[in-house]
């Protein structure tokens, strides 16, 4: 292995709540498994007592639990698949090559449970997809079946499946499984950008500095032509005041008044009068 | 007199008629302002009257001053030794056989700013009969029509000081030594002024420039080779060429391959008859646009009314390849707003605005129509257009009388109106967006087309903004095209959309840089003066100054 396997989680002391979700997740998990897989034999490993033989064996399989930590008796026959009950995020990390090997000899399928917490960021941390653990199992020949979806009984859940892909087949399935992602993020996008659901956000961009530059355009355009407006105005009213005043000072203007408004000659007098 | 008197008037003398000569002595000494000198080098006159007469003028009046070259120096070398002589603050040009005004140097000392270094007046000619013929109003400062012909000629009063920090007249200049020498320093000048009143009579005799400006062949020559200096020196051209009539030049200028340029045509893909053939117009102007220009760099930005067929744009992407962009347009029509939408659209560095409805004619138009806006001064180059039946419709705009036009309207192709102002490039008021070239960061700063305008004066408008803004605008005589005007819309002017630019802009009397005769008055109106203009204007109603040339 290029990489060393190390804990995914790091909280390596068994502190999950196991009992409640096998609880409440094991029958939906086993008659799932039951379904979709068809096994005959199934081999549980966990770390802790589990109900989930029991399960299995209502729905007509053959199944049997064993502790990690303990030895485990000699197999008379393959099992058809073996379910590892939070064993992953429990071992230590020297531990987790082991660990895959054990698996990986016991059956040809493999069933992984992380851990058990339903907290999104502690499962995303360890879940048995992490890329990490993938390509651990894939260097023992271990892919995972993306064809499966098993996220209904429980988030953390991960196929594992000895197989041979060609380059084409693994090609295709890392395509299938990206495909749902990019068709939701279009969809979240569309609803984030209602105004052009089929635009890139490179458009959207480009859309709206076009818009803005636009915008920078027009308000320039006004803004010189209201300084040249106003330029004119104040030049005609200078030049309209530069006008009466040379009426007002000129010689006819002062006759012609006194000639044509007596009333105003008379109104001056009495005002100097007084 | 002073000891050192304003004006020298410095007059080479070279065999003129006696009563000629006379008559311009006179011309001086009669001259209302008496702050002169008159500085008379003769080169060498075969005729000993001319001699005689020199000296008896020198006898009555103590201000004019004589010297007799002992070998022939031609006129250069003559207005050199003139200037040598001259001991005046400023240097007025007067030739043998010419006369002033008797005010002239009265106006001329009156419109003289502290900055002036150049100033330079309007002129007419007096014919045979005594006459006074064919006045020249002249537009005010206009440095590329400089290069393209000896526009200020009579009356040019320059500061001393300047004219001999420049080398003065030079040899090898004869017969354009003035040109020469007003281009080296108005190159170095702060301020130009025009004084736009007849100061100067240049008489008609045989054999003179005035009656025949094939006479001087070698001056032409001279000429050439100085706006060629002067294109080099200043960085504006590479070179000069002759112009297409005697005593006219172009400017050889070179636009670099690196000079992204975007065409920019508003069209709705309209057909029609041209010339008895029917035409789709926008195929014929990009297919000519391309097909006459070897600039590589170029973008085609075609905006499209929505009901542009098709197939035009199918044939369009055949005609442009991969230079072309698409602008969809689906508003009403607005010119304004179509030229602003291709503007978002392109990425040249400079923006060629194209009307549907031409066919370019000229070689290298695009290069020709660019080039000058390489000089930062420049913010806005149009081009010559004409009808279909090849008369002029576009020779620059015509502001005056209140009214925007366009100069020159039907004249004929070869018309040598305006002293051969459609052979010449020059600055004018403005310029159709027909054909149309502007740096990018121009027409962002003036914030594009106005958009409330959206069929006619919108490029009047656009003019206004770009002087405003403190650049000129440079029609390209010798880049053409015909125009086939409003033959792709309805060529309705409605009354309002002048009114909308006279609110804004105001009008003028008097195009400055075509004035017409009969109005002597070359005010910029307010509203089209610069910043710096209105500042130095400060309400004083003097002669239309600009800045030394940018």
């Amino acid at each position: 292995m290029n990489r060393r396997l190390s804990t995914i989680d790091g909280s390596a002391d068994g502190s999950m709540s196991h009992g409640a979700d096998y609880a409440r997740h094991g029958p939906r998990l086993a008659l799932r498994v039951a379904r979709t897989l068809r096994p005959s034999r199934v081999l549980v490993l966990s770390e802790q007592d589990s109900d989930l033989p029991e399960l299995l064996a209502e729905h007509g399989i053959e199944a049997r639990a064993d502790r990690l930590s303990e030895p485990r008796p000699a197999d008379a026959e393959p099992w058809d698949l073996v379910i590892c009950l939070d064993a992953l995020s429990s071992v230590p990390s020297s531990g987790a090559e082991d660990l895959l090997d054990l698996l990986c000899a016991t059956a040809d399928r493999v069933l992984v449970l992380a851990r058990t917490g339903l907290d999104a960021a502690a499962t995303q941390a360890s879940s048995p997809t992490n890329p990490a653990w993938a390509a651990a199992f894939a260097e023992r020949q271990y892919f995972r079946r993306t064809d499966l979806d098993l996220d209904l009984p429980a988030a953390w859940v991960a196929l594992f499946e000895r197989d041979s892909p060609s380059l084409r087949d693994l090609a295709f399935r890392y395509e299938s499984a990206l495909q749902p992602l990019q068709d939701e993020l279009a969809s979240k996008q569309a609803t984030v950008l209602p105004h052009s659901p089929s635009a890139d956000v490179d458009t959207i961009t480009q859309q709206g500095l076009d818009e803005l530059r636009h915008q920078i355009l027009t308000s320039r355009d006004f803004a010189m032509g209201a300084e040249a407006e106003i330029a004119r105005l104040r030049s005609e009213r200078d030049e309209l005041r530069a006008l009466v005043s040379e009426i007002y000072g000129s010689t006819r203007w002062r006759v012609g008044d006194q000639v044509l408004n007596p009333l105003s000659r008379i109104k001056n007098g009495v005002q100097r009068f007084r | 007199m002073t000891t050192t008197p304003r004006f020298s008037v410095l007059t080479p003398v070279y065999d003129p008629a006696v009563d000629v000569l006379r008559a311009m002595i006179d011309s001086v000494t009669d001259q209302s302002c008496p702050d002169w000198e008159l500085i008379l080098v003769d080169d060498c006159s075969p005729n000993p009257a001319v001699r005689a007469e020199l000296k008896r003028a020198a006898a009555l009046d103590a201000r004019i001053r004589v010297s007799f070259n002992d070998v022939n120096l031609g006129i250069a070398g003559t207005s050199q030794r003139a200037l040598e002589l001259a001991r005046g603050q400023f240097v007025a040009l007067l030739d043998h056989d010419d006369a002033l005004s008797p005010n002239a140097l009265s106006v001329v000392a009156d419109a003289l700013q502290p900055d002036t270094d150049y100033l330079y007046s309007d002129e007419d000619k007096i014919n045979p009969s005594g006459d006074y013929v064919d006045p020249f109003r002249k537009p005010i400062w206009s440095p590329e029509r400089l290069r393209s012909q000896m526009y200020t000629g009579h009356l040019s009063v320059l500061r001393t000081s300047l004219t001999r920090e420049v080398g003065g007249f030079r040899a090898g200049f004869d017969g354009s030594q003035d040109h020469d020498l007003v281009l080296r320093v108005t190159e170095q000048a702060r301020g130009v002024v025009h004084i736009p009143e007849i100061l100067y009579h240049w008489r008609v005799v045989p054999g003179s420039t005035a009656a025949n400006p094939t006479a001087k062949s070698y001056a032409w020559e001279a000429g050439r080779k100085a706006v060629a200096e002067h294109a080099v020196r200043t960085g504006v051209g590479v070179g000069a060429d002759f112009g297409p009539l005697p005593g006219t030049y172009r400017v050889q200028r070179m636009l670099p391959p690196d000079v992204s340029v975007s065409i920019v045509i508003p069209t709705r893909g309209s057909a029609g008859l041209v010339w008895g053939l029917h035409r789709c117009f926008v195929l014929d102007a990009v297919r000519s646009a391309l097909s006459h220009t070897n600039h590589d760099n170029v973008e085609i930005v075609a905006v499209c009314d929505t009901a542009t067929p098709r197939w035009v744009i199918d044939e369009l992407r055949v005609i442009a390849g991969d230079k072309l962009v698409v602008v969809d347009y689906d508003e009403p029509f607005n010119f304004s707003r179509k030229c602003n939408a291709g503007y978002l659209a392109a990425r040249g560095d400079v923006l060629v605005m194209l009307n549907d409805d031409v066919e370019i004619t000229s070689r290298q138009w695009l290069e020709n129509l660019v080039a000058p806006l390489l000089d930062h001064g420049v913010g806005l180059t149009g081009a010559k257009l004409f009808y279909s039946d090849g008369t002029i419709q576009h020779g620059g705009h015509l502001y005056d009388r209140q009214e925007y036009s366009h100069a020159f309207l039907g004249s004929g192709a070869d018309s040598t109106e305006g002293f051969s102002a459609l052979f010449l490039d020059r600055e004018v008021s403005g310029v159709t967006a027909a054909c149309a070239a502007i740096r990018r960061d121009t027409f962002e700063e003036v914030g594009g087309f106005c958009e409330d305008l959206p069929g006619n004066f919108n490029d009047v408008d656009f003019c206004f903004k770009i002087t405003a803004s403190g650049y000129r605008i440079v029609w390209m005589a010798h880049v053409e095209s015909f125009h086939f005007e409003s033959r792709t819309r309805e060529p309705k002017v409605h009354s309002w959309e002048q009114r909308r630019v006279m609110n804004r802009w105001g009008g003028y009397d008097v195009d400055p840089y075509l004035p017409r005769p009969n109005n002597n008055n070359g005010q910029i109106p307010a509203a089209r003066r610069t910043r710096a203009q209105r500042r130095r204007h400060s309400g004083i109603d003097a002669p239309a100054v600009l800045p030394s040339p940018r």
